[in-house]
């Protein structure tokens, strides 16, 4: 239960003012370069919704530092444990979301549903003030243990806590849900420290009884009678409180656990919590200390799972592909809000997960195409030039058409998107035309080429001989055979063809690259476009050079 | 032998309950027989202190229930989710009530406020349902589709009229609904079983000659003191038989039947020196044009203003002892010159300086002079705390008034002791012994049930004849 419709943070961190609509998502994943707010956002929501009296705030949680602007942090909750909506509470408080527009109203519908809005506030004294709010009333504070039924669970790496049976731990509350524990045995927590204690209590200390009664004698020379001490422990000290009793294994306290397995844990606890009320559970990173597969099981798990809201963050492609495109939230620096993708981008987020992360995206036709990115990346990062990964750009892959609708897709979820694509198929034509229309920067080949036919084409002849010797000092004599048959209608190949430039012979060769699949993989590719980069000052004023001036041009600056 | 977990069972009940029939030992003994909280509904402030009295005795834990009159609880939804501007000024009777209601209504059919409801109680317990207006009926109608509703009340005892829409029929199928298909009664006149047996069974047989329009022969029965006189306070017997009441009864209720005219009851006051408390109607319109009266004080027309004040609070004969129109009266006796010193300097501060406190401070001052009564005590005492808090909270007298009676209206109050009031202002309240005044008056079986059955263990019905027509 408790799931947040709205959020608003101004003045907190890295955010001067945000406000996103979550609606009715129950799995939030929040994506977005480092440093661009994704933990603040996290952070915002477990200070909101602190189930705890007290929260540290510091200067520099404020934007900018600067402690004159209060911080502003707002959740908007539906489905809401009932106990807060009892009109003691804060049912004459509730707010109406419509959830067909997704607005917040304080004039009540019928068709609306109701919702609360608890806001934290924190001024220059640092002191938080958690309240609910409308506009229909004044602000009515309230308390860390009505936050508290919310079930706001943040896994963070300080998750220590989450593993002891103390008050206010997840583990404690597992406990008073369990009718039959918590009525008729009272806490067995307290009570087999109890036992601890007495145990204690009955332990003779004979060893200590030699210098009890060196003590006694003494004392009673000075007149005062001790007879009657004796050694125990001061209560003070025992006073060991549930805290202190932690879950372990083997005798090892599981804080000791490697991270993986206790940021696991830890959710599964608050998983078993949440079952019965449901919660908000935050997980930043959630691929942190997690194999792959891990990762990937636990974000499927927690998605197919109804049990409350989950918000997570993550950096890792495994985990993206087990997710909706509907459910991913982009988050970039100093933005407003979080970019929703459409649900429409399912098939490109399983093609490219990676690309999700990046800051711009270049779709490329095949395998060839990322080839040779692959190369025009190093070449530049060898000649001094900053890395595509540096410039925030990821290579993608469309095969055939498909290319054309995962730019576009690409493109609707708000990243700058280049095509780099042969010309070699007619129908295509329109499409490219379309995409630049909307905005999409069309790299491609000239008409009826495809990128091995135009590198054959435009390539100074010393490069074509050294691609040709290349794929002879692999497959022999096939390799001329090819480029022979293709040839045939210009007549014989002369024994010395391989010196003379000649614009039939490119051609020939060329289509025989093409047909007989000599650069169809990435490395092939990065091979082909090794070549190119290396005779790239030398191609002149070709098609061959545009393209690739122009894709490291929009690495560089779109 | 109502059958409580049947009564309780039903989705929509009604209950039969004449008054001292065991209607609020009723409500206590059905909720032992329910689960989560129960909201229950009356309509008198009367009516709340006494049910959560009961429901304390029967030992029912106080988070079981909430009890409050119907106004507030409506007022409660209308002011949380209504817009301040469109609800109608509360002194406004005539609008406010019926917009509070119909707005709550129309309030507590929306979904979101009726999950608030459900998120709150688990059943509803209606009380005295025969002082429901139809509006009234409408708003209980929408909260029996979501919560158990058991509705209780007597026909005869219907005797509200607040001068706007009629009162619901409890006999009639159509407007009932599914109420009437599950209809129990109460027999037993619980309430004497103690104290007068035969009060009890007498009251049962004029209950049941008012249900038949017959005329009533008080000498036919022996449990009721019968004085048959005119005039109350000529007739000495009379007066001093009333006067010993006055003096011995603890619990003890005068009932005037004139519901209309405040004067007649501070006349009985008058005539019997103040040893009876006059119960005030929540909403007496006193208590606003008063606190409007001091909000007009000035330095200037400061002693005009306290003047008028206490002519409305004190009686007139002993404030024209002490004061004259420009202020305090010039007095020759030495011991009245030093009781009235400090009121005269504190009337000249008021010249200086407007202070509600101030005001306060005098009027309980003047309270005290020699010759001054006071025969609306609960006026006075709200009126000075409606001063001091309209100077604390820098509000004007009036708003703290109307908050004052709204509090009062939401906490609900107590009314014990020597007490004179009408059958308005006292239905739903018990007394060892009640004083019927002027019976021949009544011209209504309702009203005349209502006063009749106050008491627990004496009843002296004042008469200019031994047989009532109250019809």
């Amino acid at each position: 239960m408790a799931k947040i419709h709205t959020l608003k943070i101004s003045n907190f961190r890295s955010i001067k003012d945000f406000e996103q609509v979550f609606g009715q998502s129950s799995f939030v994943c929040i994506i977005g370069r480092g440093d661009s707010g994704k933990t603040t956002i996290l952070d915002a929501i477990s200070y909101v919704l602190c189930g705890s009296w007290n929260l540290s705030i510091y200067d520099t949680d404020f934007y900018d530092c600067n402690v004159d602007e209060p911080i502003e942090i707002e959740a908007t909750l539906y489905d809401l444990p009932s106990k807060l909506l009892q009109e003691s509470k804060f049912g004459l408080y509730i707010r109406g979301i419509d959830m067909t527009t997704g607005t917040v109203h304080d004039a009540l519908e019928d068709s609306h549903v109701e919702a609360l809005t608890i806001r934290l506030t924190v001024g220059r004294d640092l002191e938080p003030r958690w309240c609910v709010t409308n506009t229909r009333q004044e602000d009515i504070e309230i308390r860390a243990s009505d936050r508290a039924s919310l079930n706001m669970f943040f896994v963070s790496d300080y998750t220590d806590r989450h593993f002891s049976w103390s008050k206010g731990s997840p583990l404690y509350s597992l406990l008073k849900q369990d009718v039959n524990a918590s009525q008729e045995y009272g806490n067995p927590i307290i009570d087999a420290l109890r036992d601890a204690k007495s145990k204690i209590d009955d332990y003779s200390f004979t060893q200590l009884d030699s210098v009890m009664s060196r003590i006694q004698s003494s004392a009673a020379d000075l007149g005062i009678d001790i007879q009657q001490a004796n050694s125990t422990i001061d209560l003070k000290d025992i006073y060991v409180k549930e805290g202190k009793v932690t879950l372990h294994e083997d005798n090892i306290p599981f804080r000791l656990k490697g991270k993986g397995s206790r940021r696991l844990l830890s959710i599964a606890i608050q998983v078993e919590v949440s079952k019965s009320g449901g919660g908000i559970l935050l997980i930043d990173e959630i691929e942190q200390g997690l194999e792959p597969d891990r990762a990937q099981h636990l974000a499927k798990t927690l998605m197919g799972s109804d049990m409350g809201q989950v918000f997570i963050t993550t950096h890792s492609r495994d985990v993206l592909v087990e997710l909706s495109a509907g459910n991913l939230f982009r988050m970039s620096k100093g933005a407003k809000s979080l970019f929703q993708f459409n649900a429409s981008l399912q098939a490109v987020l399983r093609a490219n997960p990676e690309a999700f992360f990046a800051k711009k995206v270049l779709v490329c036709e095949g395998e060839t195409e990322v080839g040779i990115l692959r190369a025009i990346n190093s070449h530049g990062v060898t000649n001094g030039k900053g890395s595509a990964s540096l410039k925030g750009v990821r290579f993608a892959t469309g095969k055939g058409s498909t290319q054309f609708s995962y730019a576009e897709g690409f493109l609707h979820a708000g990243y700058p998107v280049c095509v780099f694509c042969d010309s070699d198929v007619q129908s295509t034509k329109s499409q490219k035309e379309e995409l630049a229309g909307k905005g999409v920067v069309v790299i491609d080949c000239e008409e009826g080429l495809c990128i091995e036919k135009q590198i054959f084409k435009d390539l100074p002849w010393a490069g074509v001989q050294e691609l040709v010797n290349a794929q002879i000092s692999i497959f022999n004599g096939s390799v001329v055979d090819s480029i022979k048959s293709r040839y045939v209608t210009h007549g014989e190949l002369k024994p010395n063809w391989i010196e003379i430039d000649d614009f039939n012979l490119r051609s020939a060769t060329g289509a025989a690259a093409s047909k007989n699949k000599w650069y169809k993989s990435i490395s092939n590719g990065e091979e082909l476009g090794h070549v190119c980069c290396s005779y790239l000052e030398k191609i002149g004023d070709k098609r061959l050079k545009s393209i690739f001036t122009d894709l490291i041009n929009w690495i560089e600056n779109a | 032998m109502l059958d409580y977990q049947e009564f309780t069972a039903k989705d929509k009940s009604l209950l039969i309950a004449p008054a001292g029939y065991g209607k609020t030992h009723t409500i206590a003994e059905s909720i032992k027989h329910t689960e989560g909280k129960q909201l229950i509904l009356t309509h008198t402030h009367a009516g709340v202190a006494s049910i959560k009295e009961k429901l304390k005795k029967s030992g029912i834990e106080s988070g079981r229930y909430n009890v409050e009159t119907i106004t507030s609880f409506a007022q409660k939804y209308v002011f949380s989710f209504c817009d301040a501007a469109l609800i109608p000024s509360q002194e406004d009777n005539k609008s406010y009530y019926p917009f509070i209601i119909n707005k709550a209504t129309q309030l507590l059919q929306l979904k979101p406020i009726r999950k608030v409801i459900i998120c709150t109680y688990n059943g509803l317990f209606v009380d005295e349902y025969q002082d429901c207006t139809v509006e009234h009926h409408n708003l209980i109608l929408g909260l029996s589709d979501i919560l158990t509703t058991r509705l209780l009340g007597d026909h005869l005892q219907g005797i509200f009229k607040f001068g706007r829409g009629s009162l619901v029929d409890m006999n009639n199928a159509d407007m009932m609904g599914g109420f009437h298909t599950n209809s129990f009664a109460l027999s037993v006149p619980w309430r004497w079983m103690q104290g007068n047996k035969e009060l009890g069974s007498d009251l049962d047989i004029i209950r049941k000659q008012l249900l038949n329009s017959a005329q009533i022969d008080l000498n036919s029965f022996k449990s009721i003191e019968k004085i048959i006189t005119s005039d109350v306070y000529s007739d000495k017997p009379t007066y001093f038989r009333i006067s010993n009441l006055l003096n011995q009864e603890q619990s003890l209720l005068i009932i005037h039947p004139d519901s209309k005219n405040l004067k007649k009851r501070v006349q009985f006051i008058q005539r019997f020196n103040n040893r009876c408390r006059l119960i005030e109607s929540i909403d007496n319109k006193d208590f606003y044009s008063l606190s409007r009266t001091a909000d007009t004080m000035t330095s200037e027309n400061a002693v005009v203003v306290v003047l008028e004040l206490c002519k409305a609070v004190f009686n007139k004969t002993g404030i024209s002892i002490w004061f004259n129109d420009r202020g305090v009266k010039k007095k020759t006796k030495q011991t009245d010159k030093l009781i009235i010193l400090p009121i005269a300097a504190l009337l000249e501060n008021l010249k200086k300086t407007v202070s509600f406190s101030n005001v306060a401070e005098i009027l309980k001052m003047i309270r005290k002079l020699p010759n001054i009564t006071c025969y609306r005590k609960e006026l006075l005492s709200t009126l000075c705390k409606a001063l001091e808090e309209a100077e604390y909270n820098s509000t004007s007298v009036y708003d703290s008034m109307v908050n004052n009676r709204n509090i009062l209206r939401r906490v609900g109050r107590k009314i014990y002791g020597t007490c004179i009031g009408t059958t308005l202002l006292t239905k739903g309240l018990e007394f060892d012994t009640v004083v019927v005044l002027n019976a021949n008056e009544f011209d209504c079986p309702k009203n005349l049930y209502v006063a009749l059955s106050r008491a627990t263990k004496k009843l002296i019905v004042i008469s200019s004849s031994s047989t009532l027509n109250p019809y």
